[in-house]
């Protein structure tokens, strides 16, 4: 028992290879047998070994936030369809694996393998009657998504959002003559998914004020924001997203702080 | 400073400090006349009005300061950045661990330092949100 009281740690770390299976769009993830305890002792062969697989958009494999993707399944590997599921709403997720015997006993979870979906299907291109494509190549997005408690707010519920001022076009030429406009979004939804959005305002400014009650946000809960230019009837695509937990006042100063010695 | 050329920043400075922090084990030394080389920590886990946060989604990066006093301020300019969790691959390469930074290799901030003095270190957690903690109880670092 003294082998099996030990954590399954490592028994997957050569878990996975992604490959395309053939003549379908789905992918499969696929891992290491496993056929000893850490220890090195075999698993006894009357003890059954299945698996369990998960994704996650978190690279840190938060329980919360794992995702099934098979369990309790005894193949070394599992296929799966991103567009099926909500994979492809990430630009990057990442894969994980844990043993189960049939003793019940578990291993913990495998070290993270990313994957970047493909992109969420598009819309189907523009009729023949439509204008040309915009030779600029279209507004960029808003970079540097930050946010502050505003200067003038007289208790933490007044935040000003800002970013960098969207100055050129994605192919590099200038705006000039025209006001760039900026609307601003907030979701729950990490992956921003564009039915998940709420619009939280627009400005022409380089930064947005808003109250936390007003837009219906709950103290604590995390939410993302993200923007998006706009120069008349053309919207840029979404920034980057910027994680918030609602009106926190920033983390905890570092504690137990001592000075280490290292052997060189 | 953009969150990418903080990153790099991190990066680096993390780089030097693992290739000069050698091989070996640690332990940890009570007194500054030991050679001391590394400053430890541990991750804020709740904010400063005590509600719980996680280290793992809320801290970006950490700043390290130093002065020649405990009297570290809001104005002071940090002397070298590290991000908040680095990635530990395994053998093949593509799957990882992610783990949080929890020390930093004072050798590191040498340049920033005249030898013979006696100087004062202290680091500030940044949230992702670009909000910064208040400053860690100073800790003395004797290079005399």
């Amino acid at each position: 028992m003294k082998s099996k009281s030990i954590a399954f740690l490592g028994i997957l770390l050569f878990a996975s290879a992604l490959t395309r299976a053939a003549l379908a769009e789905t992918r499969q993830l696929s891992w290491s047998a496993v056929t000893t305890y850490t220890d090195g002792t075999p698993i006894e062969a009357e003890n059954t070994v299945s698996y369990t697989a998960c994704w996650s958009n978190d690279p840190w494999l938060a329980a919360d936030t794992l995702r099934p993707l098979v369990s309790s399944t005894t193949a070394t590997s599992a296929t799966f369809d991103p567009a099926a599921g909500e994979m492809v709403n990430f630009q990057t997720i990442y894969f994980t694996v844990k043993t189960v015997l049939g003793t019940g006993e578990a291993s913990i979870f495998s070290a993270a393998l990313p994957y970047d979906p493909p992109p969420a299907p598009t819309d189907p291109p523009p009729a023949p009657t439509d204008p040309p494509t915009d030779p600029s190549g279209g507004l960029i997005a808003p970079a540097n998504l930050g946010i502050a408690v505003a200067s003038n707010s007289p208790s933490t519920k007044t935040w000003q959002l800002f970013w960098d001022p969207v100055t050129i076009y994605r192919n590099g030429t200038t705006v000039e003559g025209e006001t760039v406009q900026y609307k601003l979004y907030w979701t729950t939804d990490a992956g921003l998914s564009p039915g998940s959005l709420t619009l939280l305002g627009s400005s022409t400014d380089t930064s947005f004020t808003f109250d936390t009650d007003a837009a219906g946000m709950i103290k604590n809960e995390r939410i993302y924001f993200a923007a998006k230019s706009v120069l008349g009837n053309e919207e840029s695509a979404l920034s980057a997203a910027l994680s918030w937990r609602v009106s926190n006042k920033g983390p905890g100063a570092p504690g137990q702080g001592r000075l280490v010695g290292k052997a060189k | 400073m953009s969150r990418f050329s903080v990153r790099l920043t991190v990066s680096v400075i993390f780089l030097i400090g693992i290739i000069l922090s050698g091989c070996g084990g640690s332990g940890e030394v009570s007194q500054a006349s030991a050679p001391i080389t590394a400053i430890a920590w541990e991750p804020p886990t709740v904010d400063p009005d005590g509600s719980p946060m996680d280290s793992r989604r809320d801290i970006d990066y950490y700043e390290f300061f130093l002065r020649t006093d405990q009297n570290f301020t809001d104005d002071d300019l940090p002397v070298a950045h590290v991000s908040g969790f680095y990635d530990v691959f395994e053998p093949d390469g593509k799957s990882f661990t992610r783990k949080l930074t929890k020390e930093f290799v004072l050798d590191n901030l040498l340049p920033f330092t005249e030898k013979g003095k006696k100087y004062y270190v202290s680091l500030r957690a940044v949230g992702v949100d670009g909000i910064k903690s208040g400053f860690m109880v100073p800790l003395a670092w004797d290079l005399s």
